[in-house]
């Protein structure tokens, strides 16, 4: 098998292992970084159908995005900025006042399966760490996430934040969490809303407009 | 050594001193008052083993040592064949148990009007191929077309079953003069005798009349299969406070007598029979008349009754799993069914029958057909137990995420995500955003579309057309025999399942 296709087929089977060292021997036998970029990617690809038809889960899906991760260190060095944005850039984070992270973490790391540049801001994430994000990365996305009612308040200060550093207009912002309903996120000028992890992705990809894709059913 | 990690679940509802004492009534019970029988080769075969037998008035008493005898020649394992291999099973006294679907009723929910109807020949062909292809279903009981001659209806059932299944089948007869027919046709699919001996694709229901009486249909299948040892599911349905007495106990003493009449003709006619104990337990509703089967008290008698087969005789037994009384699938079936399938488990039961139904056996249902199979599931991982080994205590794991960190793609969760859960076929997972956006659709619509999605896929491997051709002969020889008036309806005019239910019905 041509060590492209390999490559694919490693990613897909989220072989953390080897998926480094087969890049390392296509750089070796001269194939460029953007071909295997191109290949890792395609493997994503396959991953995320596989998984909204329902035959591949989120443990799966993460771990073959560790997998194309792996590979890309290999060969960041030979690429420029603007290639590894992949899809865009996403700053994500859980707000202001909330410590819960798994959710959050889940949403980061399936942006990061898709093809998403994520940077992840972490927990308790103010509005001022949100936007200074947006400006280091030139993020495209600023996703927040909340567990707590009383922290839903802090979404809303942070896209106040984003328009008095005129920013609002270059960036697109997703929220969600248990509390978060569609009728809160239109009510604080978000631009999208996921249920949950496994919709996110779907919502971003609409956000920096790929073309849709359907949401699992 | 895996065993010694698990704890199988179980249940035990019988103290040992319960249990003597249901063994010890049941035993002066048949040698004082007896049970009739009306069926001259039993009456032969039992006196000549020492019974005690009446001609005239067909009274027959047992010697506590005559039923003794019998007893020790139960086997405690029984073999199911299938036309497929691989989908052959073993109902033994501590294993696993099986499943299948409900036998014995007249009506049907259409699966795309859900309106209620008489089953015709088409939804026994559906209810065929859905049980074959469910995974918690596994062998496939009859059903019963009423758009068929019902002289010979048993014989063309097991003919289309045989088409439409791979797995094991079991037949409730209606007759016993069709089964000659069938067994001929079990004979053909398996080459011989002693291919069907080793693992019979057919076993065959049959049952006494409660209080204390055996029909001849139901002696008749019993001597009909009886050289073949293919397996008999042994029955009887007393209700309890009117054909038995109103109390658990008393319920379960007198199957247990109907039980060892049972055991006793079979094993003196045809030693080592394979027998399965599956008397069943309805209650006598005192306001409606009804005889009612989805009461936690029907639980209670069907897991007794495990514990007797098992405990008492060491046989494996089939015992009444997911049976409700509700018309519907609805959250009464639900909750009903759930206590039916779960209880006889944890009580080792053997075979847990009557999947798919709805109104206390007589209706049959294609949708609950495919919520059962989820339910199933989850008795069996439940049966499972809790595995504890080091692999699954994951204590490495802890040490390598926490404090902190998550295990998302840690190699544990890849290890155990799949095998430690089941994931049901048709139940909503989702937040009520998503669900809407889909249609609100509930578990019925969800499993009505797996039903329909099954239909359209499912492919079972055909027969060969020269045996295809072989059994229709065997019909065409039956159908004859019916016309010419030597094959009739034996007494009763059908099994005592469907007398219970037409009783049920004419309240």
């Amino acid at each position: 098998m041509d060590v492209l296709q390999r490559i694919r087929e490693k990613v897909i089977a989220g072989d953390r292992g080897s998926t480094p060292d087969l890049v390392q021997r296509a750089l070796t036998v001269g194939h460029d970084a953007h071909t295997i970029m191109d290949a890792l990617v395609n493997g994503m690809d396959a991953v995320g159908e596989e998984w909204r038809v329902g035959n591949m889960f989120i443990p799966e899906v993460l771990t073959s995005a560790e997998a194309m991760h792996g590979g890309m260190d290999i060969i960041q060095p030979q690429l420029t900025a603007s290639d590894t944005r992949l899809r865009g850039s996403v700053a994500i984070g859980t707000v202001q006042g909330d410590l819960h992270d798994i959710g959050k973490s889940l949403v980061s790391m399936m942006l990061q399966g898709a093809g998403f540049d994520v940077h992840d801001l972490g927990v308790n994430t103010s509005p001022e760490e949100f936007m200074e994000a947006v400006k280091t990365h030139e993020a495209d996305i600023v996703a927040m996430s909340a567990l707590l009612t009383t922290t839903l308040p802090y979404m809303r200060d942070t896209i106040l934040v984003l328009e008095e550093a005129g920013l609002r207009d270059s960036v697109k912002v997703m929220v969600g969490g248990a509390p978060v309903t569609p009728e809160f996120a239109d009510s604080i000028g978000a631009d999208g809303y996921a249920p949950d992890g496994s919709t996110a992705v779907t919502k971003a990809r609409e956000l920096v407009g790929e073309p849709g894709q359907a949401t699992r059913t | 050594m895996p065993e010694a990690t698990v704890l199988k679940p179980s249940l035990r509802l019988l103290s040992d001193e319960g249990l003597q004492k249901i063994h010890a009534q049941s035993l002066e019970i048949l040698q004082t008052l007896g049970v009739n029988i009306n069926h001259r080769r039993s009456l032969e075969v039992l006196s000549d083993a020492g019974a005690d037998v009446d001609m005239e008035t067909t009274r027959v008493r047992f010697p506590n040592e005559v039923v003794e005898h019998c007893l020790k020649l139960v086997p405690g394992r029984v073999v199911y064949g299938a036309r497929e291999p691989e989908h052959d099973l073993v109902a033994e006294v501590g294993g696993d148990f099986h499943t299948r679907p409900m036998t014995g009723g007249e009506g049907y929910i259409d699966l795309e009007t859900r309106e209620w109807r008489k089953v015709r020949t088409k939804d026994l062909i559906e209810w065929v191929t859905l049980a074959d292809a469910l995974k918690n279903v596994d062998y496939v009981a009859s059903i019963y077309p009423d758009d068929m001659n019902l002289d010979t209806r048993d014989v063309h059932i097991l003919r289309l079953m045989l088409e439409h299944s791979v797995k094991h089948i079991e037949v409730q007869p209606y007759t016993g003069a069709g089964v000659e027919y069938m067994v001929e046709m079990i004979k053909a699919v398996q080459g011989g005798t002693e291919e069907v001996k080793k693992r019979p694709l057919l076993s065959v229901l049959t049952s006494a009349l409660a209080p204390l009486q055996f029909l001849p249909y139901a002696l008749d299948i019993l001597f009909t299969v009886g050289p073949l040892h293919i397996p008999i599911e042994l029955n009887t349905m007393p209700i309890a406070g009117a054909t038995a007495p109103m109390t658990l106990a008393g319920t379960l003493l007198q199957a247990n007598v109907e039980m060892l009449v049972g055991i006793t003709i079979a094993q003196t006619a045809f030693p080592g029979m394979p027998l399965m104990y599956a008397a069943r337990n309805l209650i006598l509703d005192a306001w409606t008349g009804l005889g009612l089967m989805g009461r936690v008290e029907n639980t209670m008698v069907a897991s007794g009754m495990a514990q007797i087969a098992a405990e008492l005789y060491h046989m494996p037994s089939n015992m009444f799993g997911p049976v409700a009384d509700s018309m519907v699938g609805d959250t009464q079936s639900a909750v009903e069914r759930s206590f039916r399938a779960l209880v006889p488990a944890l009580c080792g039961a053997n075979v847990i029958a009557g999947l798919g139904h709805v109104e206390h056996c007589y209706t049959y249902d294609p949708v609950l057909l495919v919520q059962d199979d989820d339910l199933i599931a989850m008795v069996r991982r439940l049966m499972r137990g809790i595995e504890v080994t080091d692999a699954t205590l994951g204590m490495e794991a802890i040490k390598r995420v926490a404090p902190g960190g998550n295990y998302l793609t840690d190699e544990h969760t890849l290890n155990h995500f799949k095998t430690e859960y089941i994931t049901p076929q048709a139940a909503n997972r989702w937040v009520r955003n998503v669900w809407k956006s889909n249609a609100s659709l509930t578990a019925a619509d969800l499993a009505q579309e797996r039903a329909r999605k099954i239909l359209g896929e499912h492919e079972v491997e055909p027969l060969d057309p020269k045996l295809l051709a072989e059994l229709d002969t065997i019909a065409a020889a039956a159908d004859k025999a019916a016309a010419e008036g030597s094959l009739t309806h034996a007494h009763g005019g059908g099994s005592i399942g469907s007398l219970v239910a037409t009783y049920n019905k004419g309240k």
